[in-house]
């Protein structure tokens, strides 16, 4: 009988792949003669596209830590007024990275005015697109490994129109008709990884703060049972000496 | 499938896979890991030409594109931070990661946002988080070891952190041997239902998929105790082989220092006492000082034939032969050496601390009753002069966990000459061990004169007399383990965690004593897995003790408690 182990490689790789996309900027090789305005704009997209992926990891780390601080069931150094400073702060860093993502979405539509993009930008859409297929089948395979019987807590922000499926169906079949609006759909297609990640997030702490809740909850009825336990002493006391 | 050979099998498949030349990077616990179930020579088998460790390795900056860097790491913050580090540049043409843990998400993504050269090629959870000391003994080497003695409110962080590993390595070993247990802990000790508690968490809700195996008939039962329901056994001398080299001279990861006890030659400073890889030690690691002497006198014997054979040589093919035998000649000469050596500084530290005479006492404390006669001889070995003062301390704490209720005047007179005696150890010591691990305490019968059934037994004992005074003692786990033979284990005393109960006599019982076991227990777990019960048990803990240890723990605690009493 051999022993178990888990092979993690595969999701090592995506999430590899995921970050070169955050992080790295995309270069096309024939640029136009437009070429110092499309620059400057690329990189100020570049910019703030790498700035929130280093602000979803950070909240990434805090919920990580938020997690743990709720695992800590002592009824000694009480960690709540951590947790709530943790969840405030968390709320307000996701709340942040909204604003952010609505400014890129500006930078996008800015971007969708100006005309003319190469045949290799429209390639780089297509990887976007496999990549973001492939980041979906992350997910389902994340919650199949989930008990199935438990309901999946909603998230506590509304996701923005814009990251809908229905929309990336749609820029899809904008990009078979219109092959020169190319790059707004990688760029919807990165905003999307984005509130995937933000909403993953977001959902990773609302079953936190769930499971603690449960936890509270066990130990008040506990006390309800010792309070219960305590006044049918008192009364059988009372009876035996009256 | 024992400890030792599910690690091993992890090692082969995490070399075995990758060929070429190879780079073995640890850390200072996998190192442990490691080196208990494959020696040297089979790593350089396995072209592994190069181990280091991962905090060292990053201090040098040589380029070496040619080897493959295999990497066997606990999943700790540390070990992710180097790790990214060396990563972001890379000196190793490959890299293959092996955890031996369960990676969190976070930590799998740190590492991708490192890996900026995309030189990773494979990231695995084998689950040899524990060392593997002998087929049914494990130790995991939890540092701050003296916490599990104060209460969680002294130093939560500290506390957290050894729950933490404990209940890692307990995951560790049940992915390894693919089960999923029913847990019990004993009743009075809060750091074993703590430990508990948190691996049923685990195995039960957090990881219940990665523990979701084929379900057996019967699950296997882990059974959670504390070192200070039976503070006897790691006090008392020791007569067996591997528990006699442990208490004079000390074994640390199946290796024993012999620096510090003469001089030696350079390949004999440390030598390797490991059931695997000595076949004579397998055999006699069970066996008590005067068989030990009479077998390694047959030994010598047998070598002192191979040595005259060898002399003998006239023709060529007496001496093509001699060149033929001379590697197994050398072999044979290096185990003769080692085990002569052993046996000969045991003899000599036994002659010198008089431990004959200590170690019958102390039997007499553990083992038999009469409070008048025992208090007369701890009195006379106080009073005598080559007795040392850690075994004077010892005398006077077998003592007092006996006989801690019968006569305090006694007692207070023995603590007066303890401390005009020896200097260096303090009463003070002794009552902390009473608050520790006092009759009130405890939950087992230690002494057998709780329970009438122990009780007949010992008058039964008594009459019969024993056949070696010196071994006569059984620690508290074989009656824990007879009780879980016959099915009689009290759910009081050691309660279930959770709603599970027990449908029927479990085959596989492993017990983890928090705080640590010794080499004793080990023994009797061994004897009973001979016995063929149908039950087969499996011993581990936090750490490995000899009386110097268990006593520096008590030390290391009492000033904790201390100060934090002060501070409070």
């Amino acid at each position: 009988m051999a022993s178990s182990y888990r092979d993690r490689t595969s999701e090592f790789r995506l999430l590899l792949e995921t970050l070169k996309k955050i992080g790295s900027p995309v270069q096309p090789e024939n640029a136009p003669s437009t070429s110092h305005g499309e620059s400057y704009s690329r990189s100020e997209f570049n910019r703030k596209a790498s700035r929130i992926g280093l602000g979803i990891h950070e909240t990434s780390q805090k919920i990580a830590r938020l997690t743990q601080l709720a695992r800590k069931s002592s009824m000694f150094n009480d960690p709540a007024v951590e947790i709530q400073e943790l969840t405030v702060l968390i709320k307000n860093e996701i709340t942040a990275l909204n604003s952010a993502l609505f400014d890129l979405q500006t930078v996008q539509n800015t971007d969708m005015a100006d005309g003319g993009y190469s045949q290799d930008t429209i390639v780089h859409s297509t990887a976007n697109i496999k990549a973001h297929e492939n980041r979906k089948q992350i997910f389902s395979k994340n919650a199949s490994r989930e008990n199935p019987l438990q309901h999946q807590p909603k998230p506590t922000t509304e996701p923005p129109p814009w990251s809908n499926s229905s929309n990336a169906s749609e820029s899809l079949h904008q990009e078979l008709a219109l092959p020169s609006n190319g790059a707004p759909v990688g760029n919807q297609l990165r905003i999307d990884d984005n509130m995937d990640e933000s909403s993953a997030n977001v959902e990773g702490a609302h079953s936190s703060l769930l499971r603690h809740l449960n936890r509270i909850s066990s130990n008040r009825w506990l006390l309800i049972k010792i309070f219960v336990i305590l006044i049918l002493f008192l009364m059988i006391f009372i009876f035996f000496v009256a | 499938m024992v400890v030792t050979s599910s690690a091993r099998d992890y090692i082969n498949r995490i070399l075995q896979d990758i060929s070429g030349m190879k780079v073995l990077i640890l850390d200072s616990q996998t190192v442990g890991i490691v080196s208990v179930v494959y020696s040297q020579s089979e790593l350089l088998q396995k072209e592994v030409f190069l181990v280091e460790l991962v905090d060292s390795i990053s201090k040098s900056n040589e380029s070496m594109s040619h080897l493959k860097a295999v990497y066997f790491l606990r999943p700790t913050s540390e070990n992710i931070q180097l790790l990214r580090r060396q990563l972001a540049s890379p000196r190793f043409g490959e890299y293959h990661l092996f955890f031996s843990n369960i990676l969190k998400d976070t930590q799998i993504h740190l590492l991708a946002d490192s890996d900026e050269q995309e030189v990773v090629q494979q990231v695995q959870e084998f689950y040899a988080d524990f060392v593997a000391i002998d087929p049914y003994h494990f130790t995991l080497h939890v540092p701050s070891h003296y916490i599990y003695m104060l209460p969680a409110m002294v130093d939560p962080s500290t506390v957290q952190r050894f729950s933490d590993r404990v209940v890692d390595g307990l995951a560790a070993l049940f992915l390894a041997l693919k089960r999923r247990p029913v847990i019990r802990y004993q009743r009075t000790s809060d750091i074993a239902k703590r430990i508990a508690q948190e691996a049923a968490k685990l195995m039960y809700q957090e990881e219940s998929g990665l523990f979701d195996f084929r379900r057996m008939e019967v699950s296997p039962l882990l059974l959670v105790i504390d070192r200070r329901d039976d503070p006897v056994t790691p006090l008392l001398n020791q007569w067996t082989y591997q528990a006699m080299v442990h208490e004079l001279i000390g074994i640390q990861d199946n290796k024993v220092d012999l620096k510090s006890i003469g001089k030696f030659p350079k390949d004999q400073e440390e030598v390797v006492l490991s059931s695997e890889q000595d076949s004579f030690f397998k055999a006699n690691m069970y066996e008590n000082f005067g068989d030990i002497g009479m077998n390694i006198k047959r030994m010598v014997d047998e070598f002192q034939q191979v040595s005259k054979s060898n002399q003998n040589i006239q023709t060529i093919e007496d001496m093509a032969k001699f060149v033929d035998n001379y590697p197994e000649y050398r072999k044979m000469h290096g185990n003769v050496t080692k085990h002569v050596t052993l046996v000969t500084e045991m003899s000599k530290i036994v002659e010198e601390r008089k431990l004959m005479s200590v170690s019958q006492t102390e039997q007499e404390l553990a083992c038999n009753g009469g409070q008048g006669a025992a208090f007369e001889a701890v009195t006379n070995l106080l009073n005598n002069e080559s007795i040392s003062d850690v075994d004077r301390l010892r005398l006077v704490m077998l003592y007092a966990l006996r006989y801690e209720k019968d006569s305090p005047v006694q007692l207070m007179q023995l603590f007066n000459k303890l401390a005009s005696r020896s200097a260096k150890y303090k009463p003070g010591l002794v009552q902390f061990l009473l608050k520790q691990a006092g009759v009130d305490k405890r939950t087992g019968d230690l002494f057998g004169n709780r329970d009438l059934m122990n009780i007949a037994r010992n008058m039964a004992r008594g009459l019969k007399g024993v056949e070696n005074v010196y071994t006569q003692h059984q620690p508290l786990l074989f009656q824990i383990m007879e009780s879980i033979v016959k099915g009689r284990l009290r759910d009081v005393d050691y309660p279930f965690i959770g709603n599970h109960f027990q449908q029927g006599r479990p085959q596989d019982v492993i017990i983890f004593i928090v705080g640590g076991t010794t080499y004793e227990e080990s023994r009797s777990v061994a004897l009973q897995n001979a016995s063929n019960t149908g039950i087969r048990f499996i011993l581990g803990g936090s750490s490995v003790l000899n009386s110097k240890r268990f006593l520096r723990d008590l030390e290391e605690a009492q000033r904790v408690a201390r100060s934090s009493t002060t501070v409070i």
